[in-house]
This record gives structure tokens, sequence and C-alpha cells, in this order.
């Protein structure tokens, strides 16, 4: 039988506000326990959650971002159930009216095309605390600060088909999130979790089969290893004319297995209703238009730019934008230099190799746009050779400096002097009388050969084009 | 003291009783989930695990009202429940709401009885939660709505006190205490006490 695999995911990301979602207490990661977890965050008796309008803004981003309706009216819920890091004991969330509604994203295949997954809805909501168990031998140590934190939930449709399909929709979501500048995306840290909801059926079958729930994946490569594990366990029950439950099922990557958590018989009844401490959020046209303006271009018109206004190919193209901090860098390169070609070479090849040697991310780099642009300038008006830049760099990326300061006090300028140049293509043809009678004997390869003779000679100085013309000249 | 006095109706209010002990004690079952002996409050003596301490910390700590509150908020709102009872309660509430905001378009305050009985005696009505409830009938309509209201002594009936509801519209809290104001300098049941 061949089984068709359906997938879809339930991505939170923690939104990138200073404050909780309903406090004012920061949401900054890493501190103390329980130091960033207030009266509200606690659930003190008559404390009272006020809306953090910054997270809003971001969800209407992410809405925009990817061509979804606006919720003109959204409502709080409250999901009640017990659980020691809800000190509420509910969770405020959005169920039945939800802050973004149906939008959409493509994402790319391995065949090179693109395909579309729906987004059916993406909502406000808070995350919980955690629980501790180092430390505490057989008690649970409860830190706070996470409480309150504010989350969005994006729901797909379930329009992935394989746990490849689902990872290019993980990182894309993952890439717009980051583009927006709505979350830091950090999974290490949690900002960025997801759940994945699989099931399979028998190819060409409409009806979908029955699904189970993969919880808190947190990253792209478990993802992929814990759909594929569940998608094998699925085959293996249907072949074997078993059934499927639907059930919560938790991946465990150190096993590399999932194993079931709680049955839909025994999953909570929420008892969602509306939080009687919040308004219904109404936000109109005009202001969300207001918000589309802060949206930075997306990555695919960029893409497009970057191709028609810059003739980029469509690799560079695509590598650059797909990062927006490395777009940016780009970008104060092209602006400087005036080069896109230069700057875009120079930024994927040279600087980018160091970064990736150093592990250092585009915004920690040692050379600044400017500089780095300074330094291609020098390159473009002949100053030095592309060679000479290279070591030019990695003097400003190891001790810093400018590239006119480094060139100067080193020496490297460019010799452009056409009697200096002669005078050692003279020295050298001198030298190797052997070679140039095979020149002139038809061996035209060997002009190679002076060309580097000439170069090691002038230290790399001299200007390889006038080398070319003038060994040609002489050799004549 | 100037003012006219005009019948109005406000249609639903006989619903007022039964959408309030909805919507009141769903709000409620949440609202008190807070109260699971781990940060505040009551805590009930050597937790064997944590559903222990719960279930002991609030068995323990809540009264019967609050325990039958939390009982009728908590199926209130349960899965298939949800639409005929918190729903329903909901919209009956946006109807009183509506016949308030009716009636001022037409009068100033609302004056009526507080209660349709006089004080029952402490705990005679502990084994007959409804009738309890109905005596709260006038005051809950204005609770529901969300309007300002205040009770003010109006006399005695068989020498047990008897109070006067004002009830103003939104954000009228200045007008009502005037009212009140004005109604008891031509008054002195507010210096009067019950004959021993």
């Amino acid at each position: 039988m061949q089984w068709e695999v359906v997938i879809g995911l339930e991505i939170h990301t923690q939104l990138a506000t200073k404050s909780k979602i309903f406090s004012g207490a920061s949401t900054a990661y890493g501190a103390e326990p329980n130091t960033q977890a207030c009266a509200v965050d606690m659930a003190l008796p008559g404390v009272l959650p006020v809306f953090n309008q910054k997270a809003l803004e971001m969800a209407v981003k992410f809405g925009l971002a990817i061509d979804a309706e606006i919720g003109k009216r959204s409502v709080f819920d409250r999901k009640n159930y017990f659980y020691p890091d809800s000190p509420k004991a509910y969770q405020i969330s959005q169920l039945y009216y939800p802050i973004v509604l149906t939008g959409h994203v493509d994402i790319e295949l391995e065949d090179g095309s693109t395909k579309t997954i729906g987004v059916t809805r993406a909502h406000l909501e808070e995350d919980a605390g955690k629980s501790l168990h180092e430390n505490f031998p057989s008690e649970t140590g409860i830190d706070l600060n996470r409480a309150g934190t504010p989350l969005l939930e994006i729901v797909s449709e379930p329009d992935m088909r394989s746990a490849q399909e689902a990872v290019a929709y993980m990182k894309k979501i993952h890439s717009i999130v980051r583009h927006i500048g709505i979350s830091d995306g950090n999974m290490q840290e949690g900002s960025f979790r997801c759940d994945a909801n699989v099931s399979i059926r028998p190819f060409g079958q409409k009806e979908f089969g029955t699904r189970t729930e993969l919880k808190n994946i947190n990253s792209f490569r478990f993802v992929e290893t814990a759909i594929e594990i569940e998608v094998e366990r699925q085959i293996e029950i249907l072949e074997s004319d078993g059934r499927i439950i639907q059930e919560t099922r938790l991946y465990d990557a150190d096993k590399n297995e999932t194993r079931s958590m709680r049955s839909k018989e025994e999953a909570n009844d929420y008892r969602y209703f509306p939080c009687p401490d919040l308004l219904p959020i109404d936000i109109s046209d005009e202001e969300i238009e207001k918000i589309r303006l802060q949206l930075p271009e997306m990555q695919e018109e960029k893409l497009a730019r970057y191709q028609s206004d810059f003739k980029l190919s469509e690799k560079d193209a695509g590598i650059i934008a797909s990062n927006i901090s490395l777009s940016d860098y780009f970008e104060i390169l092209q602006a400087k230099t005036n080069d896109a070609k230069i700057s875009a070479n120079w930024l994927i090849g040279e600087l980018s190799a160091y970064l990736n040697k150093n592990s250092l991310d585009i915004t920690e780099s040692p050379v600044s746009a400017e500089n780095f642009a300074g330094l291609l300038n020098r390159i473009l008006d002949n100053t030095i050779s592309g060679k000479i830049a290279k070591e030019v760099f990695e003097v400003m990326a190891t001790e810093g400096g400018e590239a006119d300061e480094i060139i100067e006090s080193k020496g490297l300028k460019q010799i452009t002097d056409t009697g200096a140049i002669e005078a050692i293509i003279d020295e050298i043809l001198a030298n190797n009388p052997g070679q140039v009678e095979q020149y002139k004997a038809g061996k035209v390869q060997l002009l190679g050969f002076f060309v580097g003779q000439t170069m090691k000679a002038s230290k790399g100085k001299a200007n390889p084009g006038q080398v070319n013309q003038l060994l040609k000249q002489k050799l004549g | 003291m100037g003012a006219s006095v005009q019948e109005i109706s406000l249609k639903n209010t006989n619903l007022a009783a039964p959408a309030y002990y909805i919507i009141a004690p769903s709000e409620c079952s949440s609202n008190l989930s807070r109260y699971d002996g781990v940060r505040y409050g009551y805590r009930c003596e050597d937790p064997k695990n944590l559903d222990d301490l719960y279930i002991r910390t609030r068995g323990e700590g809540f009264g019967a009202e609050v325990k039958r509150r939390i009982l009728v908020g908590t199926y209130a709102l349960s899965e298939g429940f949800y639409d005929a009872y918190y729903v329903k309660a909901q919209k009956i509430r946006r109807l009183i709401s509506q016949d308030f905001s009716d009636a001022f378009d037409e009068v100033d305050v609302i004056m009526g009885p507080t209660a349709p009985n006089t004080a029952f005696k402490l705990g005679e009505k502990t084994d007959d939660p409804l009738s309890m409830y109905l005596s709260d009938v006038y005051t809950i309509a204005v609770n529901l709505a969300g309007l300002p209201g205040m009770s003010i002594p109006a006399g005695f009936a068989n020498n047990m006190p008897v109070g006067l509801q004002i009830i103003g519209n939104y954000f009228s809290e200045e007008k009502l205490l005037n009212v009140a104001h004005q109604f008891q300098m031509n008054s002195d049941y507010h210096l009067k006490s019950p004959v021993e």
C-alpha cells in the first residue's frame, strides 16, 4: 500500500516585546528564577491584566506578512486547567476570535518548485512558567519568569505531505518572524517551538486518517525525525490491521521515539470562555495600514529586486535576501560602492567565510559595512588588487582599522606606474630567456608564468591588468 | 424635590436571576482556581502529593456556597453545555442591558425597591439557595448591565428596614449621589432604627 502523509503544524513563537503581554514585568531571558514575575504573573488575588499594545502590533504585522485577513475584533478567552507552572490555573488565549485569520506562505520544495501552505489562524496568548527538576530532589521548582511572555500561536492547514515539507514550512515561518522583527526565533531558549499533527491515508483517499499530535519539537532536525518515525509507526500499525488512536505523543530525542502522553478520552475539558477581565480588541483599517507601513520589504520582493535592479544571480540574491541582517549589510555596501556585484561577491565570499570560521553572526562582524565598503572602493579605483585586498581584510578583521590606513601604513598601494612595472618585467624577461624563447616559438600559455613572476616580484602590488598588457607588448 | 416620576418597564428583569446565576458562578469557578494552597491562603496539612494538595486545600478551605458556585460554573462552561448555558446567559445579559439603555432615553435615574422582601434571618435560607438567590433579583440586573446603583434607607415594613435602589446610566455616579443626597435632605429614614 502506498501511504500519503498529512501534516499540519502549530508553531508557538515568543514575541519580542520588552514587557509581558498582560503585565509590566520584563521578558528578558535568563534572569534568576522568579525575579521577573510581578503580582499579575504570580496571580495574586485581586490583580488585573492590562494588554500590551506592542504584542497586538506584532501579531498584526505577522498577519500582514502572510497576506492574512486581520480580525477586526479579537477576543481573549480563558483556557482553564490546573498545572503548577500556570498560577492562575488558566491561560489567557484567543479561541473564538483570533487576531489573525486565514493566510498563506510559499515554501520551496526540493525539486525547486514552490508550494503554498495555508495558515488557518494565528492567535495571541501568554506563555506558562517553567517547572524545574534539577537541583530539587523529589520536588519541583517553579520559575514564573516566563509566565506571561507573549506568544503568537500560528496554526497551519493540514497541507504538508512530508517531513521535509514540514521543515521547509517551519523554516519559512521562522524566517518571516525574524525578518519582520517580531521574534528572535531562538530555539535553544524556547522562543520558537512547534507541535505537529500527523496522519496517513492511502494515496487517493479523500478523508483524513486519524491523527496524532506530537508535542514540543524544538529544532528543525527534530521535526523531521519526529515526523518520520511517527509516520513509520502509523504505517506499521495500519499494515498489521491495527487502528491509530487519536492521542498526544511526546517526542523523545534521546531515545528517538514518540510515546503516548494522553489519549483523546483523557484530554482536559478546558472550559474556554471569554476572559471577563479584558475587553475585546477592536482594530481599525487605519491602524492596520499604519502597522503595514512598518513592515520591512518581504524576502520575495527583495529577492526579485536584487535580481532586477542589481543584476545579481538568483543564488547570490537568494543568500543575501534570506537574512535581513545580511541584506542590511549588503545594501550599505551597495550604496557606498555603487557596485552590487563586487559587494555581493565579497560579502558572500571573503566576509562570510571569515564569519563562519569564527562562528560569528553578520551582526557581530568585526568589520563594519562602512569600512568594508571602503576596502571595496580601493579595489574599484585600482588602488589595490583583489589579492592584496584579502590581506588588508584580514588585518581589518583581526586588528581593526580602516582600509586606507592599512594600505598606507603597510605600503600595499598598487603599482600603476607603467615605468616601474616595465622595469620589473624587463628583469623577469632577462632572467628567463628560455621561456621567452618558447613563448616566441608559439607557446603562448607561458604568459601566465610571466604574469605570475612579475606579480611575485612586485609583492603582489603591480596592477595585474597593466602587467598583462605590458607583457603582451614586450613579448609581442 | 422638583423631580417628576414616570413609570417604566424593564421587560427582561425576570431573566436576570437565571442569567446571573450562570455567569457569576462560571466566572467564579475560574477566578477561584488560583486558590490552590501553593502561594497564599489556606493550605491543607501534610499534602501527600500535588493533587492531594489541590483537592484537600480547596475541599477544606471553601465554604458550601462557594463550592456550590464553583460546581455550577464548572458545569455551565463544560463542553456540550457551554452554548446552552453560558452563551445563552450572555445573550440575556445583552437584552437586560438594552432594556436599561432604552429606559435612560426617557428618565435620569431609575428607582425601586432594593430587594423583593425584607431581610431574612441568618441561616434561614441555607437549605433553599434558589429562594435566597431570588432575593437578589433587583440588584443583579444592574450588575449584569454594568450600571452604577446604590441603596439608601427608605423606611420599614414589619419593623424591618426597606432599601430604595437608585440606578443611573453609565458614568453617572455623581448624579446618583446628588439624587440620594436630595432624598435624604427631604426625609429622615436614614436617621431611624427599627423599634426595639
